[in-house]
């Protein structure tokens, strides 16, 4: 059961997903991984999504990053309906408004650190030179400008992330859509890891993160519980985030 | 992202499985090579045969008054005598020079040494118009033939097997037991091309077309071989002895007329349709080397399926990923056609040096040769680099 959130559909919702599903159907089988979940975030807030396994984080993930569609219901995205945009359309939305970091890293193993952050720029367009700089630029905000030549098998599983949130940020997305990004680091890695996305929110980005870890959870001002599909709870954390707070009450 | 982008990339990745590449370079190379080498020894057939037949002198025209396809079998063959060739000659103000050959094979006999040959029973303008030039003596002149002479001419070579050295002119040999004066031999002509499992002109022997029935024992005339004034007016010059034919044959009679123009036609015909058979089977192992490329853009498309979805999931297009695939095939294929044009190049030359065909590379074969390694790019990466466009990028990012 989602507590209703009576601004929810206000100017400040950068995210509202209303009624969506997502049914997969894997032969006779049909899997309701979603079922008519609503939800709101707020521009710049931090929301963590947990729920045990199966129960549909990645598959809403996916859906918020418009890397899929819902079988039914609504997605706005910034004020614009994404639900029934074409790939094409979904692929320039992902590239301009979205980050990535997922839990695997999914760094390009033949490209440099540098040439990975540049990816983005070169589907947005953007000149070898300008794009060079914005990469460059992103890799020291992660503290990694000096491993700018080296390769994901050159770089600890910690910087390897640095450079996969180095690439999400590149283009200057609205969100940064995190799933488990902490899920295959130690604990000291983590925590440099949450260090670095606490920062970007500060900075404004929208982020929803996916973490089976209570620890990872409390950095984020709000935490949202998925069972079956279906959002069974939400907690409020009252110290700390700000825009949390003008959320609830 | 631009082109140069693109071929950065497709270059890098085709770098990255070097082997790879490089086996399945080696099937477009051999395909172009072989492309090229078939081209151009169509060209050199082509060069070799228009060449043989320019040499014949575009005035040239040939005339067979009975032409007996199968549909006139059944027909009566004419006679056409040499007051026939006469009539033509009068009523055919374009032609220059007209001359009938009446041949036979016979028996060219001195003492008891004795060949077998070819007896050409003709006038004395064909020396004219072949450009016949004699080794000793003189050919046959307007008066032998007007005054039935029992002369000869021999051919270079039937001379000096006949005489084993010694000097012919003036002797007496008998042809077909009529007894004749040999009055000169021909130069030496040579082996000339298309004269297969004919006796070759330096072993004929002339006589004056008036000693035909005597000689030969036939008057028909065979073939007439006539010229034109000048080239202008070859087409008149046939009109003329059509005309004629028909009105001394009738209108139904089957004859044929053809100018040297008309025969370099028809064997141009024949050659293009050899050198593009020749080409079909050279493309057939280019299109081997196509579907090798196929294969395996197939297996990278596969091997880089998590590749594909993580450039999606940032932000890629279905076209951005069609192009990269499309110019890894291209530039594989256009490196292929490089080194498969310089390949067929040497082929070509090889052949050139170790045959008679004078195999040439034309800028023909190499523009065929580049444009359909590049469309062989295409039309065989497509289709691959179409599935890795359209995969979905979920999936694609959980592929291990
Ligand atoms: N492509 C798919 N085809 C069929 N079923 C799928 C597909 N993807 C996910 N599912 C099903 O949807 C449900 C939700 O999956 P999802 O990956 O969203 O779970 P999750 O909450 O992310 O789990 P975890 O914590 O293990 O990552 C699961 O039952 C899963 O089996
Ligand atoms: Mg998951």
């Amino acid at each position: 059961m989602e507590i209703p959130l009576p601004g929810g559909n206000s100017a400040g919702d950068i995210i509202v997903v209303e009624g969506v599903s997502k049914v997969y159907n894997t032969g006779h089988v049909k899997v309701n991984a979603l079922k008519d979940v609503n939800l709101s975030v707020r521009s710049g807030e931090f929301v963590a999504i947990m729920g045990p396994s199966g129960s549909g984080k990645s598959t809403l993930m996916n859906i918020l990053g418009c890397l899929d569609r819902p079988t039914s219901g609504s997605y706005r995205l910034d004020g614009r309906e994404v639900s029934s945009l074409s790939p094409d359309d979904l692929a320039i939305v992902r590239n301009k408004k979205i980050g990535f970091v997922f839990q695997t890293f999914n760094l390009l193993p033949r490209l440099t650190a540098l040439e990975n952050v540049e990816l983005p720029l070169i589907y947005a367009g953007v000149g070898p030179g300008e794009r060079r700089e914005r990469a460059l630029a992103a890799l020291e905000s992660v503290g990694l400008k000096d491993r700018a030549r080296h390769r994901p098998n050159q770089l600890s599983g910690g910087q390897a992330q640095r450079v996969a949130i180095a690439r999400a940020l590149v283009n200057n997305p609205a969100i940064i859509l995190a799933d488990e990004p902490t899920g295959n680091l130690d604990s000291k890695s983590g925590q440099e890891i949450m260090g670095i996305i606490m920062e970007m929110n500060v900075r404004g980005i929208t982020v929803v993160m996916v973490t089976h870890d209570d620890d990872i959870a409390g950095y984020a001002g709000r935490i949202i519980y998925l069972k079956d599909g279906d959002i069974v709870g939400s907690e409020m954390k009252n110290e700390g985030r700000k825009a949390a707070t003008s959320t609830i009450l | 992202m631009g082109f140069m982008e693109y071929l950065r990339l497709a270059i890098s990745s085709l770098y990255q499985n070097r082997l790879r590449s490089l086996l399945t370079l080696l099937g477009i190379v051999i395909g172009v090579a072989s492309v090229i080498t078939m081209v151009s020894i169509g060209e050199g057939a082509r060069v070799e045969v228009v060449g043989e037949l320019e040499g014949l002198g575009s005035t040239m025209i040939f005339i067979q008054p009975n032409y007996l396809d199968q549909d006139v079998m059944m027909g009566k063959p004419v006679a056409m005598s040499l007051e026939d060739v006469d009539l033509m000659k009068r009523s055919s103000p374009s032609l220059s020079y007209v001359s009938p050959q009446i041949t036979a094979r016979g028996i060219v006999k001195l003492g008891n040494r004795e060949k077998r040959t070819t007896i050409v029973s003709t006038n004395d303008e064909i020396a004219w118009m072949q450009g016949l030039g004699m080794a000793d003596g003189r050919f046959l002149s307007e008066s032998d033939i007007r005054s039935r002479r029992t002369v000869l001419v021999l051919g270079w070579q039937l001379a000096n097997e006949l005489f084993e050295g010694e000097s012919p002119v003036g002797r007496r040999v008998r042809v077909n037991d009529v007894a004749c004066d040999v009055i000169g031999v021909m130069k030496r002509r040579g082996q000339r091309a298309f004269s297969g499992g004919m006796d070759s002109e330096d072993m004929y022997a002339y006589v004056p077309v008036t000693l035909a029935r005597r000689a030969i024992g036939t008057e028909r005339v065979q073939v007439v071989l006539a010229q034109a004034r000048d080239v202008d007016s070859v087409r008149t010059a046939r009109e003329e002895i059509e005309g004629f034919l028909r009105r001394r044959f009738g209108r139904d009679h089957k004859f044929r007329v053809e100018s040297a123009e008309s025969i370099l036609e028809s064997a141009k015909v024949i050659i293009g349709v050899l050198t593009a058979i020749l080409g079909g089977i050279g493309s057939i192992s280019l299109i081997v080397g196509g579907i090798g490329v196929m294969n395996i853009m197939l297996v990278t498309v596969t091997e880089r399926t998590r590749e594909i979805g993580i450039r999606k999931a940032i932000g890629a297009r279905n076209s951005h990923i069609l192009r990269q695939f499309v110019m890894e095939a291209v530039v594989l294929c256009l490196v292929g056609g490089v080194l498969g044009t310089l390949l067929g190049a040497l082929g070509a030359h090889l052949v050139a040096a170790l045959s008679p065909v004078p195999a040439t590379v034309s800028p023909l074969a190499i523009v065929v040769a580049f444009a359909s390694s590049s469309l062989v790019g295409l039309i065989f990466g497509v289709y691959p680099a179409y599935k890795a466009a359209n995969l979905d990028p979920i999936q694609a990012l959980r592929y291990e």
